[in-house]
């Protein structure tokens, strides 16, 4: 054996390497069945000639989507279980315009030139030689280029994020565009060749509008995504939590909430119960630390701005519950702490911090919660996926 | 089906129809995210290849880079990826699927128009590569890892990179369509 499965143990194979293995080899078959082993099946796209790759892609689109949706809105499939691809819009917008011309140049993209290497091509051979150089190009001038690599940065977004809409509604605007393109491009394929249009895709268009709709009302109704219908990401929507009513909060030690303060290191005033984490932390999915579903998150900036809201809504989507602290730490440092106040409870609480600091004992640290192990760590520094 | 394309060499079976071949690669890519919570990619397993190569020639020079570096001496091998194993497998499944549908061509054939020359062919091949190369890097994928994945995902960076990807193709098409003639 070239390869012993010992060696393959030591250097840290696992299950994992397995079902990828396993995931690519299906991935590989139907990349040649559709007609990718050749390019010029692929470059015909962008002569007008043959629609192929454009229907594969958007089908396998449409379905992973509706299979992907279906499961998150029934609940089966927590979003943060997922590794959500990242936008970084600059570069995304700009390597896929690079991409495009390598792609008609070569006559393959990364994934189809193995396939064309498997089908005995000597010019898939040659491309694969070519993105091998280009990546290392790529490391060689990383110092260079790492500005812009990170420019852009909006972290985990979606369409349905994006647009502020539920996710059904994107999910069946991406069905009914699939179908729009397939006719289109079968009008002009008919006109040129005179076969009409298979009952077989009518059928299987139908069948599509049908699985849409369903996981569309899913979407909207469903015990997953009971939480989209106020959230889609919509951070104007977040709950918000009055400074007096935290306080009440506070006051009664409630242990099932919980306050993420989003203020640097140190800043006052403090807050009760709270663990300091950045914005950016709480919006990468990767770096989320994973809370108990039981308890009321509750974000807190320095005003109650739209970060806040944004982070909310962003851990609202996670199926956190969660409110933003309506006008921040000022705000509770105006109703709560402030001398002033005449509120009773805020009297009471004034005196327990006094007290507190006079112990020169502050507030008893809560439990810190299970940081998310990051397994998936590997890909943001390995770049492409 | 009765899809038929006139691009199909007469004596290779069909390819099926694209439709199917979609579905199929459609659910593939849903046992993808159920079972590694992640999509597919192509790119990723492309550049730890270069870099396990590059580190065998000259390990010192890969140490020099700071980002290289990290990916190619970090705390598990370079090629212990799922990445890397994803692009083993589509090179097996590629070849059983090609082979048992009779459509693997003799090593060496070059694919290119009746009047092309295999010189100019293979040039913009490899070019092609290059930037290719360079793009999913820039871009954190490629047609697979961002388009397909992200795409179904419903990332906006990634739909943004599939406009972009289609985009360039067509603006393009036109200055490099003598290797097909």
């Amino acid at each position: 054996m070239i390869f012993p499965l010992n060696v393959l143990a030591e250097w840290g194979f696992d299950a994992t390497l397995f079902w990828s293995l396993l995931i690519g080899v299906g991935f590989g078959f139907m990349l040649e069945r559709g007609g990718f082993g050749s390019s010029k099946v692929l470059a015909a796209i962008f002569y007008g000639k043959d629609w192929r790759v454009l229907k594969v892609m958007f089908s396998a689109i449409v379905t992973t989507m509706l299979g992907l949706y279906l499961l998150i809105g029934l609940g089966v499939v927590q979003m943060d279980a997922i590794a959500f691809r990242p936008t970084y819009i600059y570069p995304q917008a700009i390597g896929g315009l690079l991409l495009g011309f390598g792609f008609v140049m070569a006559g393959y993209c990364p994934g189809t030139s193995v396939v064309g290497v498997a089908s005995g091509r000597l010019d898939a051979v040659f491309v694969v030689f070519g993105i091998m150089f280009g990546c290392l190009g790529f490391e060689n001038h990383f110092a260079r280029v790492q500005e812009f690599w990170n420019s852009g940065s909006m972290g985990v977004v979606t369409l349905h994020d994006w647009l502020g809409v539920n996710p059904g509604i994107i999910v069946m605007g991406v069905v009914l565009m699939a179908i729009g393109a397939f006719s289109a491009v079968g009008w002009f394929e008919r006109r040129a060749t005179g076969i009409p249009f298979p009952k077989a895709h009518k059928m299987a268009a139908g069948a599509a509008v049908m699985a849409g709709m369903i996981v569309a009302t899913i979407s909207f109704a469903g015990p997953g995504n009971a939480r989209a219908l106020t959230t889609a990401g919509d951070a104007q929507s977040v709950a918000v939590i009055q400074p007096l009513q935290l306080l009440e909060w506070a006051a009664a030690e409630r242990q099932d909430c919980l306050c993420l303060d989003l203020r640097p290191e140190g800043s006052l005033p403090e807050m009760p119960n709270a663990l300091k984490f950045t914005s950016e932390e709480l919006l990468d999915l990767r770096t989320r630390p994973t809370f108990a579903d039981s308890r009321k998150l509750i974000v807190i900036d320095a005003s109650g701005s739209d970060v806040a809201r944004h982070v909310a809504a962003d851990l609202r989507a996670g199926g956190a519950s969660v409110a933003v602290l309506a006008g921040g730490a000022a705000a509770w440092q105006a109703q709560v702490l402030d001398p002033s106040v005449t509120d009773a409870l805020a009297k009471a609480w004034q005196l327990r911090m006094q007290g507190k600091s006079a112990l020169g004992e502050g507030a008893a640290p809560p439990p810190a919660p299970k940081k998310k192990k990051v397994k998936r760590k590997k890909r943001k520094e390995g770049g492409c996926s | 089906m009765t899809h038929t394309n006139n691009i199909t060499p007469a004596k290779d079976k069909p390819y099926w129809s694209p439709y199917l071949a979609g579905f199929g690669l459609g659910l593939i890519l849903l046992a993808s995210h159920l079972l590694l919570g992640n999509g597919l990619g192509a790119s990723g397993g492309f550049g730890r290849i270069a870099l396990f190569t590059a580190d065998q020639v000259n390990s010192d020079y890969i140490d020099s880079l700071d980002h290289a570096s990290k990916i190619a001496h970090g705390s598990r091998h370079v090629l212990m990826d799922n990445l890397v194993f994803g692009l083993l497998g589509v090179a097996i499944g590629g070849f059983f699927a090609a082979i048992s549908a009779g459509r693997v061509k003799p090593f060496g054939t070059v694919e290119r128009g009746p009047t092309a020359t295999k010189r100019r062919r293979l040039l913009l091949a490899f070019v092609g590569g290059l930037l290719m190369g360079v793009a999913s890097r820039i871009a954190r994928g490629c047609t697979s890892g961002q388009a397909l994945s992200g795409g179904s995902q419903l990332a906006l960076g990634s739909w943004a990179f599939m406009m972009a990807v289609f985009a360039g193709g067509f603006a393009l098409a036109y200055f490099v369509r003598r290797q097909w003639k």
